[in-house]
């Protein structure tokens, strides 16, 4: 009897006391740069079986400003496979007190389904809630069960910029004849614990100062502690799975999702067949069946079927003409094979961040899929969703990443093309006839590469959008006045070519006798990034460019440059710039400039010197010269 | 709502009725469906905008009421669209998204939807139908259903049709009548027809001139009434069953119907400094105004903007939440106990109430959960804070009323529509004068509303229930004056201090961007402002004591304002203040200007010239105006030994400008921008 008292009074001490999320109990180190602080992030990943998990997790913050409030995450997605079996918030006072409880019919519950999509199964539960008072703290509990086991969630022990941590735990559980795999990533400098063993993994750390984020950092998954899970057998919406290796998961992928949905009508495959009968070249019929494609099909977002992985077949794109990615890529693959060239639907992570799927951790993941079409001694790549872009070009989109090639024999890890600085080039040519009130431009600009992504889209906008689109390409000049435009996409050689003329009164600068005219007038680049203090990660720069810029400039009547520009040249670890202004005759001048901006991974102590570089070329595209009349 | 309850005559005996309308008018429509021609298919573009991605050939739209025995009244509403889609560009309009409201067990429903894709192949007309596996169905939120769907064989050129009908049980919301488009249309043609028993105005908006076309005819109605007396002062639900007698009868009515037939309207295009586009919008809107049922008397919903008012002041949501006191009596007291001074006591109140109550963003002119639990979880929408200021302060013996508003997102409040305001500010007479209050936004001041709120005009309710307008634009201007002292050094650097200090609307907008963000990251857009200056020791005073103004100051070193050429240098004496580019781009415009407050910016500098140089030439003084005194700017600089002194003043006078003044506008913004860059030139002695 005795015991049982003492066994309730210390259970009832131990949760009260863990319960205390007063805002004065918060370390001082962590709410410096803090919007909000995690009290503690818990979650338990339970597998019972291969289609059979279920997530228990608590999560506590305190939020302390209006911007603290975005990492409150209470947030729970669901969808058929997915049922959510307990959910609940409770807001806490600055004392930790409750002052609100909402339970799970409390949450707001609407679809998932994103603005460009017509249809998808995915619904999700919120929390919405007004403070009344900062800070404030949120004590979210969830548990939700699902027999989707392909995609275990990735653990963050700390999930954003300007958030610290007081504790985060986590653990899986699964029975020991269950094989699993895992990656934790950057937890030495955390100081992240771990034990793990055959029936599961646990790891917990505490007390993770806040972030902040810095220009040209590297993605934060990257130096962020994380841990990344799979499972050796693992389900998709009713479909069983078995890998281990990127080789299993593409043999995966295509004996369960793809194979027999590359059937074509026979009328459809004699068609195509008679579109390339008269060549031979196999890059002429790819360009063709690609054009076909791009023709006769458009991009339709419509998740159903195996989780949003599984294509419809080629037979119906055929008929109705539209498809989303999958859908698409795998219909250009079936027009393909019918001419005798084979293709691989590969699966990539999209988006400009340049995100590699997982080299060293195969599991599913990718959000996108395009084509892959290996020729002799090169390979060539099909975006099949965009009815503009050349074939064989990639944008920011896809471009220099690791991709997953899918096939017969299984899955190969590639990179997609990248553009190197030089292949993104943007050639500017022009003609400036300077009139004492008015100055008249004649431009032509040429681009290729990741430049010719920025470009090749205006050939489609209306007359009234590409007018507003020079002018706030020219925005440090006023009143532009557009005279004429034409622009030019050449899907063979994959280039842009745009030529513009306008004219302007509100650019050059009057000082009583004087004209100030800045001889780059059509290509500033301005840009200069944030003065960092302390600069602690990596400087990151992704994509290069190379810029060439040669102007033909006349003067006005009656004046002559009282003072020209002064030549650079500069050279180093980030690339080139150089510019020159020489008199061609009495009346005529020519500019010329060149900037090269490579990529890298370069070192935190270089950030001050790669900000002064740029300081440089901004402050040098805007020098100006001194007309003075005779 | 339906009939039936207008029909109950008493307890002693109930009559059910079921009415069978029978249409014997119908409307033309006279574009066929199914029938488009070659000359459609090969057209290359449209003849209102060659530009155009896509094209709207005959949108045609009915709707009307239908009564279903046993439910009541019905509205449907017929579509018949048909777009050709002359480029890629144009594919959007291939895929239709409706949405659909609900409410428990009362839902909008999509009916008979066909719809076909026209492509012309080798002279031939093809036809692919719209099939199952095209149609998507999703559940949006607890109020919203959306269906979609997305046509087959989709090419440039090709021409979609489709005709479908909706029926919804929400038989007072009739959805606008769009009649201008982001894409030009060729022929539209609608009609709005409704039973003499509902009344409906017609509210007509945009830029365009479309003419009504009115008819009425006859209409018989031929009726069922199941007649039951139970002979009981009890209706019995068993015994009266069993005994009712059913008599036929027949009703004669008018139909009313409005229509418009409409061809080769232009598409509505997006231009910078407009309130709301959807403003200009060319529509019409029907309201209800009364309904008046065979034996029974006129039920009004709104006519006049008495109406509106009356209809709003009587929802027990607005004016008996407005009429509670209790809930605040004992702590309002020890609040104003002290306070003689009305403005005292007003700005106590107001700052009460925020610092209580916390806007949870949404907007409405009637209570959610009511005055009395939003002060006790202090938590409510514009209504509930608003009311509960308004009721405070006629509390406080003050003269206080709620003033309707409708958000610049909600439209502009041309007509009286209870739809048309949505949104509750509180106003207070003060010496004579009317102050408006808005308590949902922290950093609002008296007479210093939130700019969602800034919307023509608002109606003020007083407590007998009449209602005057009220203008909701301010007339004093936001102001911000701005002091600086520059120091040059010979190599091009500027340092400098600068003070700003900011009045009325400016305060406003100055304390909702430097209290969002943290200090840094206002710093980081001050920075990316002034085209990366550096910028230290940032200082603010007064950011949160709203009584006191706001005044920001902070040192700066810049390079890059600065123009060394060999032994002369160049600079605007305004350096990153000068405003660089005209907002004013395009060469004409439709739409007014809207700067939502009128404003004043002074600046005041001092810059001291390096050692050594002396001023070749300076810019001349100027002074400009807009016509009509709507905004007037000056310049003036001096030069006193080796200093500059420079005095700039911009004015706008009015909220709003007028399109027609728009090609005087850019001028002026233009010579303004001119002027602000011009340079002053020293020369090393």
């Amino acid at each position: 009897m005795r015991l049982f008292f003492l066994f309730l009074f210390f259970t009832v001490t131990h949760t009260t006391s863990s319960q205390d999320y007063s805002f004065i109990k918060i370390k001082p180190s962590l709410l410096k740069n803090s919007d909000a602080v995690v009290r503690l992030d818990e979650s338990t990943i339970l597998v019972k079986s291969s289609d059979y998990m279920e997530v228990t997790s608590k999560r506590v913050v305190t939020v302390l400003n209006e911007s603290g409030s975005k990492h409150v995450n209470a947030t729970v997605f669901y969808d058929k496979e997915t049922s959510i079996k307990d959910l609940e918030a409770l807001i806490l006072d600055a004392g930790g007190k409750e002052i609100e409880k909402f339970k799970e019919k409390d949450f707001i519950d609407q679809t998932a389904t994103g603005e460009g999509t017509l249809y998808s199964d995915s619904r999700v539960k919120f929390l919405r809630y007004t403070p009344i008072k900062y800070p404030y703290t949120v004590v979210l509990t969830k548990k939700y069960t699902t027999s989707d086991t392909a995609f275990m969630p990735r653990w963050y022990f700390i999930d954003g910029y300007r958030l610290s941590v007081e504790k985060s735990e986590f653990h899986l559980s699964l029975p020991s004849n269950m094989k699993y795999r895992f990656k934790d990533n950057n937890l030495e400098t955390f100081g992240v614990q771990k034990s793990n063993n055959n029936i599961g993994l646990s790891y917990k750390v505490v007390d993770l100062k806040a972030l902040e984020s810095e220009d040209f950092d590297p993605e934060f998954r990257d130096f962020a502690p994380n841990v990344q899970l799979a499972l050796e057998n693992f389900h998709l919406k009713g479909v069983d799975g078995h890998a281990t290796t990127w080789k299993e998961f593409g043999s995966w992928i295509y004996n369960s999702l793809l194979q027999e949905r590359g059937e074509l009508s026979s009328a459809t495959t004699q068609k195509i067949k008679n579109l390339v009968k008269d060549t031979e070249d196999p890059k002429e019929k790819i360009r063709r069946v690609y054009q076909y494609v791009q023709d006769n099909t458009r991009y339709i977002s419509v998740q159903m079927g195996i989780g949003g992985w599984e294509p419809i077949s080629a037979n119906e794109v055929d008929r109705v003409k539209y498809g989303d990615c999958k859908g698409l890529t795998n219909y250009t693959m079936a027009l393909l094979k019918a001419v005798g060239i084979d293709s691989y639907y590969t699966i990539v992570s999209a988006d400009s961040s340049m995100r590699s799927l997982d080299y060293d951790f195969p599991s599913l993941q990718g959000n996108h899929a395009f084509l892959n079409v290996p020729l002799d001694g090169e390979e060539l790549w099909l975006e099949c969703t965009s009815q503009v872009v050349p074939a064989n070009f990639l944008g920011t989109f896809t471009d220099d990443r690791y991709v997953l090639k899918v096939g017969p024999d299984g899955g190969e890890m590639v990179k997609s093309r990248k553009y190197l600085p030089e292949q993104s080039k943007q050639i500017t040519t022009a003609k400036i006839t300077i009139g004492e009130n008015e100055i008249n431009a004649v431009v032509e600009i040429k681009s290729t590469g990741i430049q010719y992504n920025q470009k090749y889209g205006l050939v489609n906008d209306s007359k009234e959008d590409i007018e507003k689109y020079y002018k706030h390409y020219w925005d440090y000049v006023n009143d532009v006045h557009i005279l004429n435009h034409d622009v030019k996409n050449d899907k063979d050689s994959i280039i842009t070519v745009e030529n513009v003329e306008f004219k302007t009164s509100g650019y050059l600068s009057k000082a009583g006798e004087r004209l100030l005219f800045a001889p780059n007038m059509l290509n500033r680049n301005e840009y200069v990034p944030k003065r960092g203090k302390d600069r602690s990660r990596d400087v990151v720069i992704k994509r290069g460019y190379l810029d060439e810029d040669e102007f033909l400039i006349e003067l006005p009547d009656n004046y002559e440059i009282e003072s020209s520009l002064k030549t650079i040249d500069l050279k180093n670890n980030f690339g080139e710039y150089s510019v020159s202004l020489i008199k061609v005759s009495e009346s005529q001048f020519k500019y010329n400039r060149r900037l090269l901006i490579k990529p890298g991974v370069f070192s935190n102590t270089t950030y001050d010197d790669y900000r002064n570089f740029r300081k440089e070329i901004a402050k040098s595209d805007k020098n100006k010269i001194v007309l003075l009349k005779k | 709502m339906t009939i039936d309850n207008n029909f109950m005559l008493g307890k002693n005996f109930y009559i059910l009725i079921s009415l069978v309308f029978t249409s014997t008018f119908l409307v033309a429509q006279n574009i066929d469906y199914g029938k488009v021609s070659k000359e459609e298919l090969t057209q290359g573009f449209s003849s209102i905008d060659s530009t155009a991605s896509a094209e709207y050939l005959y949108k045609y739209r009915k709707t009307y009421f239908n009564y279903v025995s046993g439910v009541g009244f019905s509205l449907i509403t017929d579509v018949h669209e048909r777009i050709k889609i002359y480029s890629k560009e144009g594919f959007e309009f291939a895929t239709k998204k409706i949405r659909l409201y609900k409410d428990g067990n009362e839902i909008e429903d999509v009916n008979k939807l066909k719809a076909k894709t026209y492509n012309l192949i080798d002279d031939k007309i093809e036809e692919t139908p719209l099939k199952k596996e095209g149609k998507f169905k999703i559940e949006i939120s607890e109020n919203v259903n959306e269906e979609s769907f997305t046509m087959p064989n989709i090419k440039e050129g090709s021409i979609i049709e489709y005709r479908y009908s909706i029926s919804s049980p929400f038989i007072y919301n009739i959805d606008e009548f769009i009649f201008q488009h982001d894409i030009p249309v060729k022929k539209i043609e609608a009609f709005f027809e409704a039973p003499e028993y509902f009344v409906f105005r017609m509210n007509v908006k945009g830029f365009m001139n479309v003419m009504p076309k009115r008819e009425q005819f006859n209409k018989s109605l031929d009726y069922t009434q199941r007649v039951a007396s139970g002979g009981t002062t009890s209706a019995g639900a068993g015994q009266g069953l069993g005994r009712t007698t059913q008599v036929r009868g027949s009703v004669k009515y008018m139909n009313n119907v409005i229509s418009f037939d409409l061809s080769d309207i232009e598409p509505l295009k997006e231009e910078p400094f407009v309130n709301e586009l959807r403003n200009y919008r060319s529509g019409v809107k029907y309201e209800l105004s009364y309904t008046q049922f065979p034996n029974s008397n006129k039920e009004f919903y709104s006519r006049t903007w008495e109406d509106v008012v009356e209809t709003v002041y009587k929802n027990p949501r607005f004016g008996d939440e407005l009429k509670k006191k209790n809930y605040f009596k004992e702590d309002l007291n020890v609040i104003i106990k002290d306070l003689t001074n009305i403005k005292e006591k007003v700005n106590a109140i107001f700052s009460f109430v925020k610092s209580k109550v916390k806007w949870d963003q949404s907007y409405g002119k009637y209570t959610k959960q009511g005055v009395k639990q939003a002060y006790q979880t202090g938590v409510g929408n514009t209504a509930e804070i608003n009311l509960m200021l308004t009721a405070m302060l006629d509390f406080a013996n003050l003269e206080s009323n709620p003033v309707l508003v409708s958000t610049r997102s909600n439209g502009m409040p041309l007509f009286p529509t209870r739809e048309g305001f949505n949104y509750i500010v509180s106003s207070v007479r003060l010496n004579g004068d009317i102050i408006l209050l808005d308590a949902t936004s922290q950093n609002s001041l008296p007479s210093v509303l939130p700019i969602r709120a800034l919307n023509w005009e608002g109606r003020m309710i007083s407590k007998d229930g009449k209602s005057t307008i009220i203008n909701l634009y301010p007339t004093s201007k936001g102001s911000i004056q701005t002091f600086q002292n520059i120091s040059l050094s010979e190599n091009g650097t500027a340092v400098g201090k600068i003070r700003n200090v900011y009045k009325e609307h400016q305060a406003l907008s100055f304390r909702d961007e430097y209290r969002k963000n943290k200090q840094e990251s206002y710093l980081n857009q001050l920075v990316d402002k002034y085209d990366g200056i550096e910028i230290n020791n940032l200082e603010v005073k007064n950011s949160n004591e709203l009584a006191k103004l706001p005044i920001e100051s902070f040192d700066f070193t810049t390079e890059s304002e600065i123009d060394v050429v060999s032994n002369k240098i160049y600079f605007s004496p305004l350096l990153f203040l000068a405003t660089k580019e005209n907002p004013f781009k395009q060469e004409k415009r439709e739409f007014p200007i809207d700067f939502s407050f009128p404003f004043e910016n002074i600046s005041t500098s001092i810059i001291n010239l390096p050692e050594g140089y002396r001023v070749v030439s300076i810019p001349e003084a100027i002074a400009i105006a807009l016509p009509n005194g709507m905004g007037s700017f000056s310049y003036a600089i001096n030069n006193v030994g080796n200093v500059l002194q420079l005095k700039v003043s911009k004015k706008i006078n009015y909220p709003v400008i007028p399109a027609e003044y728009y090609p005087s506008l850019k001028e002026y913004y233009s010579k303004m921008i001119e002027k602000l860059n011009e340079k002053v030139v020293l020369t090393k002695v």
